[in-house]
């Protein structure tokens, strides 16, 4: 879960190597964070959300493949 | 960024509005939505709705023609400065794109394998057309990955693009599609169309269908579009818009 949400906010951001992604468990959920550069949070969140909605919604799938409840938290 | 305050009746039509002024395709405006406008009773309170767009200063109205901001739309969110001033020019492809174009069917579907092994996805991805770029994922229980509607499947078509458009600074529209779901749906839908059309008819009263996205009321609409006796529009906002289908 942790590297597709590297390898997403990677492909889309201007500066890849501020990209950093925390995976923190916290006890079923797992709560996945995500911290790009201060000119790149746009790219993650998109126009009324939708690049963040999309990232939810593949993240989703992810943790479902491995029987896990996720959550995206763009910092 | 400038901003441009566009009003119309409703959103949509405010919209279309900016688009057209600005010469950028709706589904490429940058807009915040400040009023939603209403109707008032019986016309007294009505509200204009209100929209704010966003425009790259080049972009301004009147200091540009429809055609290169066109574009000039698509490096806005590269933010590559070189790359946006060679676009700006008004020559693609001599703006040296990091890829070059024709490669670009291939370009997506790797794209999408290395996205989907990351997804736990165990699938293959076929290049179905190369205009415009199709992509089918072929694999076993592919239902996760399509989701309610199609829902899951549209957030990886969008995020595929998303990528694409950042990383080559040209706008593909690439079309992402798994176990033939998109062909399948596009059948139902026209079948769907066919009777509504019919029931309209017989019934001489209009039909609402069920809300859908965008791509699919528009296969309504062209299904019945050479129609005799039906005529279609859409009504509603959003994720609630809908498409009657009136007899004529």
């Amino acid at each position: 879960m942790k590297e597709l949400i590297e390898f997403l906010a990677r492909s889309l951001v201007s500066k890849p190597d501020e990209v950093k992604v925390e995976e923190i468990p916290s006890g079923r959920q797992t709560v996945i964070e995500l911290t790009v550069a201060r000119g790149d949070i746009g790219k993650v969140i998109g126009k009324q959300g939708r690049t963040a909605r999309a990232l939810r919604s593949l993240l989703k799938v992810s943790a479902t493949k491995q029987g896990k409840r996720a959550v995206l938290e763009i910092v | 960024m400038e901003t441009v305050e566009v009003t119309g009746k409703t959103v949509d039509e405010a919209i279309a509005a900016a688009s057209s002024k600005l010469g950028i395709p709706a589904d490429r405006l940058d807009y915040r939505i400040v009023s939603e406008g209403s109707k008032g009773i019986l016309g007294i309170g009505a509200e204009e709705a209100k929209i704010i767009v966003s425009v790259e200063p080049a972009l301004a109205p009147g200091e540009s023609k429809p055609a290169p901001a066109r574009v000039a739309a698509v490096p806005a969110r590269t933010e590559a400065p070189e790359e946006a001033a060679a676009e700006q020019a008004g020559a693609p492809g001599e703006g040296a794109p990091r890829v070059q174009i024709e490669d670009a069917p291939d370009l997506a579907a790797d794209l999408l394998e290395e996205l989907l092994d990351k997804m736990g996805i165990d699938a293959e991805v076929e290049v179905r057309e190369e205009d415009p770029i199709t992509l089918n994922v072929i694999g076993d229980d592919l239902g996760i990955l399509i989701g309610r509607r199609g829902e899951t499947l549209s957030a990886l078509q969008f995020i595929v693009n998303q990528i694409l458009n950042h990383q080559t600074g040209h706008w593909l529209s690439v079309i992402v599609d798994a176990e033939d779901y998109r062909l399948r749906r596009e059948e139902q839908l026209k079948g769907l169309a066919r009777r509504m059309a019919d029931r309209a008819r017989y019934y001489r009263q209009p039909v609402t269908l069920e809300p859908m996205p965008p791509h699919e009321r528009r296969i309504i609409h062209m299904a019945l579009a050479e129609h005799g006796s039906v005529v279609t529009h859409s009504i509603g906002e959003g994720d609630e818009r809908r498409v009657v289908i009136t007899p004529k």
